[in-house]
């Protein structure tokens, strides 16, 4: 798999993002407050856990390292954000 | 010269009343890569004017190979008041907006306390960009300015 063989260098971002949105949101509900891994084309996850050190655990399993994927914290869209 | 992000917009389940009803909530959050000495982490971080620093994930720190036992740090408070401690480090950031790359060194924070995504505040970050928050296209554009210490 070509996302999981490559190195260094910063993945497509707008394949990534304009992949990532395409993923309805009742596919993303399972993973409301979770942390998760997508492939660098946004096209799927491939890991989730409820804290970065579980997932980085998974990840490494997988065989996957953290340049490898793009994490992200599926928030509850319910709440509202005050940095 | 300029890096164009449209805000990811996130799906609500509910109409949002304090945006017209909208069912989807914008945040500019953007792609962003940190890199140290044993490693990169590429995460969703959010543009945060109201952040003073640039703050990842104490996790990512490890992951990327810092050691901050001997690092300096210096205490934050949120919006909740309740005070952090964040480990300051040198990193190098990188930024693209599928059209252009940006990357620079930069001091960033690091803290134990549970981040959702990383803060792209001042330091570190936009003090190297004229920033343009455009609300009505829902657009991000990032001009490097002349403190930009990068390329």
């Amino acid at each position: 798999m070509s996302d999981k063989n490559q190195q260094g260098g910063i993945p497509d971002l707008s394949r990534f993002l304009a992949n990532r949105d395409l993923i309805p949101w009742e596919k993303l509900q399972p993973y409301v407050g979770q942390y998760v891994a997508w492939t660098l084309d946004g096209t799927r996850i491939v890991a989730s856990a409820p804290d970065r050190e579980t997932l980085g655990l998974k990840l490494q399993q997988a065989g996957f390292n953290s340049s490898q994927v793009v994490h992200e914290y599926v928030d509850n869209p319910e709440l509202s954000f005050h940095g | 010269m300029t890096l164009k992000f449209s805000y990811h917009r996130f799906r609500s389940p509910r109409p949002i009343w304090t945006l017209q009803n909208s069912l989807f909530r914008p945040r500019p959050t953007i792609f962003v890569t940190v890199k140290g000495p044993g490693g990169a982490w590429n995460e969703l971080g959010l543009v945060d004017t109201g952040s003073d620093d640039t703050v990842f994930p104490g996790y990512v720190a490890r992951i990327i190979g810092l050691d901050l036992t001997q690092a300096p740090t210096r205490t934050a408070s949120g919006v909740g008041k309740v005070p952090a401690v964040i480990h300051l480090a040198e990193v190098i950031l990188k930024i693209t907006d599928g059209r252009e790359i940006r990357e620079w060194p930069a001091r960033d924070g690091f803290t134990s306390t549970p981040l959702k995504s990383p803060l792209l505040g001042f330091a570190g970050f936009l003090q190297y960009f004229s920033a343009n928050f455009q609300g009505d296209q829902e657009v991000l554009e990032l001009t490097v300015n002349s403190l930009y210490p990068g390329t």
